[in-house]
């Protein structure tokens, strides 16, 4: 197994959104899409992830309801909103712009 | 949130059993992995702004939770404070609003009463209506005029007859005075003439109680002196008007002046000054007016008569008032120190808890916080229960308290009332924090806890403050209960005044004949003897006579003038009236006989007074007096009759003397009923429907039992007393649970001490006595303040006093007596439980 990195300041409610934008997950759900998706090389901090989903809840970009999962147990699932979506363009590009920037700049030496 | 987190600790449990742990341990790494559930919690109720709240939420509820803990606290503070303030809102509005209401008039500094000065009286509010046609046409100091003439007349409503005030009213009346009826419309410049004016417009108050408030009164006929008259208007409820101009019945005033009968309109005036004349320089135009046209006999009586101006508001007895505010005010302040000293000790009951609190880390800022939250839902809660009191319970109470019908119908849930009680409340809530508060800052963490530790009694500060509360709420008692004192002594000598003749039983009832009404003196003489025959047919009247109106008419009136011994003359009382008038009046003959029913040589009966100032110690019996009028005449004396006070507060009574009926039918105007006791109620209805039945024409204007008009006659102290003797019993009950609260605590916080000192062979009644002795201090000293400031304001009451010395040592001694008995009730119970301490069970408790 490769060595889990700590998530880089600031990209945890992108990652989320990025997740919900494909569909709608309770937290669980979400710390697992997160390590699927990073092969397991990245490691999501409950202490981190629920503030995050709380405090996007507060600002609209996602919405949260109480469902059945498949296995039958009542859960908390959260979906983007029309904001979040926006959000995520917007964070996506400012990702893009970001990493092009640092690339350019560790490329240079 | 925590389930939504119990919820991913089992997903994930769930993961490392199917990775192969046990339950146990995938539970553990679950938690382990996840971190500190709590924290996490916490953490996002933080960064929602969370816990400013929660932390309100907490301290509300927590101060909820201990004032229902201490329900006797809670419900004292609470009765304290609804019934201090709402007493005190009462007052306030009551006197405030006759004291200092601005007048509602339209630039009400404009307004003056046009009236005459002369020898006898500084200021009569009347003129005649040749002078305010004079007034109008000839002078231009004044743009307009509210003019009114008052009058008595007979309104049948429904059949019933009854005397009601009627004014007849100026053009600009409404106008001037700022006047729009609520319902219908004003009168009509064309209304204002002979043959026109059969419309009226009614008062709220007569529209409630003879129509019931219909709504359907416009057009409605009323019977008024035999006229047909049509309902056009109703006036607005508690419709303010200058005394003088308020009525029940409103309609247009005909100007009809003949300046060879001067009298026949007399009339209130108020004039609004023009823009730009001072009222002297009014006065001195009025002055200027001489009336043209007059008979030679009336012109030395105008001579001597002075215009004069007044301000439209006189007001009747504004020391009855000043009273009740003053005592108002006091019941306040003692209510308010009630509940500081119940929030402060309470709070020194929780002073270790506090400081635990403190210790452990609590900012003060939470405290303070905890304690503005506790006075804050109390002032909440009580002003609730005034809200609620002033929409349902003031009306009907002030209907009792003052006894006027009309107080029913006015509103006391409005924003004046709710505005006072608010602010009233708020002052004595921020009392109730502010003190306590300066206490709380000077809390120091180590001192409280070694208190507990190692003093036995109660801390010295903590003490003094208490007793300068109590102290200063006794010396309030005291000042309230002096006045009442001093009120309860003068009503008794009121009530125990010696008239000269015995009130019970007796009544009168006066007669008014309309203008268009006119009799000979032998007709006159005939119908009041008629009337007399078949009033002496009702039921339980024992005599009946007739004659102008004497008993307790209201004031001395010298109808004539009298020869005294020096040749001068006197002005002296003198009455026609029937020969009955000995057995129904009651009066009392010292010496000769009554006037003889039959007619013949003029005799009269003179009074004590009259006998001693012409007789001196001659014999009148058998004397003669001369008056001015009757030239080288004189009347025969047959009898003198004890004096008679004119009313309840003459101390001397005036010269007086009778003279038979027949000598000047035009007098006569006044029926005398005696009865075996007094009437009741439907009486005075009996007497008008037998006078209307008797003749339509005439009109009872008033029908009373003299023992009622004393009782009448003392309204202003009456009605001081009567609201003096409420609150001060609210106040001496609010002083013993304020005493009691404080002596009880005191009790309870020295428990340790007691017991201490019933180990080291105290007996119970000495602890007895060490807790009396306290509290009965604190009401010694409180009694010696109270007594100083009392003399200081008692004196101010001297105008409502009735032959009472505002010192009256008596008084004092007794208010002494009553506050030192109130004391020792309060300490009572607390004595007797400290004496019950058991010292084994106290010192165990250790």
């Amino acid at each position: 197994m490769a060595q889990k990195s700590a998530l880089v300041q600031g990209t945890l409610d992108m990652l989320v959104l990025r997740v919900l934008s494909r569909s709608e997950l309770h937290g669980w759900g979400i710390t697992q899409k997160l390590e699927q998706l990073s092969k397991s090389a990245l490691r999501v901090d409950e202490g981190s992830l629920y503030p995050s989903l709380y405090r996007m809840e507060d600002k609209g970009w996602i919405e949260a309801e109480w469902k059945m999962t498949e296995k039958g147990r009542r859960a908390k699932f959260y979906s983007l909103t029309r904001i979040g979506r926006k959000q995520l363009e917007s964070e996506i590009e400012g990702w893009d712009r970001m990493t092009a920037i640092i690339a350019s700049v560790m490329s240079s030496t | 949130m925590a389930e939504e987190m119990r919820f991913h600790l089992e997903m994930r449990k769930e993961d490392k059993i199917e990775d192969g742990l046990s339950s146990e341990e995938a539970s553990y790494a679950a938690q382990r992995k996840f971190g500190n559930v709590g924290a996490i919690q916490e953490q996002i109720r933080e960064q929602r702004g969370w816990t400013q709240l929660e932390q309100w939420g907490q301290d509300i509820g927590f101060v909820a939770r201990s004032l229902a803990r201490a329900p006797g606290f809670t419900l004292t503070a609470l009765a304290t404070l609804t019934v201090g303030i709402g007493v005190a809102t009462v007052v306030f509005n009551l006197t405030a609003w006759i004291l200092f209401r601005a007048d509602p008039y339209p630039n009400p500094e404009q307004l003056y009463r046009i009236g005459y000065s002369d020898k006898q009286a500084p200021f009569i509010p009347v003129r005649t209506g040749l002078h305010f046609l004079a007034y109008q046409e000839r002078t231009d100091v004044f743009s307009e005029f509210a003019a009114v003439s008052p009058e008595m007349a007979n309104v049948v409503i429904e059949g019933q007859p009854s005397a009601v005030g009627v004014l007849r009213i100026s053009i600009d009346c409404f106008r001037t005075l700022g006047i729009v009826p609520a319902l219908g419309r004003s009168f009509l410049p064309e209304e204002f003439k002979a043959g026109a004016n059969n419309v009226v417009i009614i008062d709220d108050l007569f529209w409630r109680t003879n129509f019931h408030a219909d709504p359907q009164i416009l057009g409605r006929k009323l019977l008024i002196d035999q006229q047909v008259c049509t309902v056009i208007g109703v006036l607005k409820l508690g419709q303010p008007f200058p005394p003088a101009f308020e009525g029940a019945v409103y309609r247009p005033l005909v100007m009809n002046v003949n300046p060879a009968e001067p009298f026949d309109l007399t009339l209130h005036i108020i004039g609004r000054l023009r823009r730009g004349v001072g009222p002297e320089a009014a006065r001195a135009a009025l002055a200027e007016i001489k009336l043209i046209g007059l008979p030679n006999w009336a012109v030395p009586y105008f001579a001597e008569q002075e215009v004069r101006l007044a301000t439209p508001r006189e007001l009747a007895r504004p020391e009855a008032f000043w009273l009740m505010a003053i005592a108002g005010a006091f019941l306040y302040g003692i209510a308010c120190l009630n509940t500081i000293n119940l929030i402060l000790v309470r709070q020194l009951g929780r002073a270790r808890e506090i400081t635990i609190r403190l210790a452990v880390g609590a900012t003060r800022g939470r405290i303070v916080r905890l304690l503005a939250i506790e006075s804050v839902a109390l002032s909440l809660v009580v002003m609730g229960i005034l809200a609620f009191a002033a929409r349902w319970l003031f009306p009907p109470l002030f209907a009792a308290i003052t006894g006027s019908e009309g107080v029913r119908y006015l509103s006391y849930w409005n924003w004046d009332i709710l505005g006072a009680a608010g602010v009233l409340t708020g002052l004595a809530c921020l009392s109730a924090v502010l003190v306590p508060l300066a206490r709380l800052l000077g809390t120091d963490v180590s001192p409280n806890l070694k208190e507990g530790g190692a003093g036995a009694g109660e801390s010295r500060r903590a003490g003094q403050v208490r007793s300068v509360l109590v102290i200063l709420q006794a010396a309030l008692a005291v000042v309230l209960l002096t006045g009442t004192g001093l009120m309860v002594r003068s009503f008794g000598k009121l009530q125990k005044v010696n008239l000269g003749f015995d009130p019970i039983g007796k009544v009168k009832a006066q007669i008014a004949f309309p203008k268009s009404y006119t009799l000979s003196s032998e007709a006159r003489l005939q119908l009041f003897e008629r009337l007399q025959q078949r009033l002496e047919q009702l039921p339980g009247v024992k005599a009946v006579s007739f004659g102008e109106d004497t008993l307790l008419e209201g004031g001395f009136w010298g109808t004539a003038q009298v020869q005294m011994p020096n040749g001068e003359f006197m002005p002296v009382a003198g009455n026609v009236v029937s020969a009955d008038f000995l057995a129904a009046s009651g009066l009392t003959l010292l010496k000769g006989r009554w006037l003889s029913p039959q007619r013949g040589a003029i005799e009269v009966v003179i009074n004590e007074s009259l006998a001693k100032a012409r007789f001196g110690e001659h014999d009148p019996i058998g004397g003669s007096i001369k008056l001015l009028v009757s030239g080288d005449k004189v009347y025969s004396v047959v009898g003198v009759v004890k004096d008679v006070k004119e009313t309840v507060r003459t101390i001397a009574p005036g010269m007086r003397f009778y003279a038979p009926s027949w000598f000047y039918p035009p007098n006569i105007n006044t029926m005398f009923l005696k009865l075996e006791s007094n009437p009741d109620l439907a009486f005075g209805g009996l007497v008008r429907r037998v006078i209307y039945d008797f003749d339509p024409r005439l009109i009872v204007t008033d029908v009373s039992a003299i023992d009622e008009m004393v009782g009448r006659s003392m309204w202003a102290e009456r009605y001081a007393f009567r609201i003096m003797k409420g609150l001060t019993a609210i106040a001496l009950g609010l002083v013993i649970v304020g005493l009691f609260s404080i002596v009880a605590y005191t009790v309870a916080s020295r428990r340790r001490e007691f017991g201490v000192r019933m180990a080291l062979g105290a007996t119970p009644a000495d602890l007895r006595r060490l807790v009396l002795a306290k509290g009965l201090l604190s009401a010694a000293v409180g009694i010696v303040i109270g007594t100083a400031v009392a003399m200081g304001l008692t004196r101010f009451m001297q105008s409502l006093l009735f032959e009472t010395n505002p010192y009256d040592p008596l008084v004092f001694a007794s208010v002494g007596v009553v506050l030192l008995a109130s004391a020792a009730i309060a300490c009572l119970l607390p004595a007797h439980r400290a004496s019950r301490i058991d010292p084994v069970v106290t010192l165990r408790a250790d």
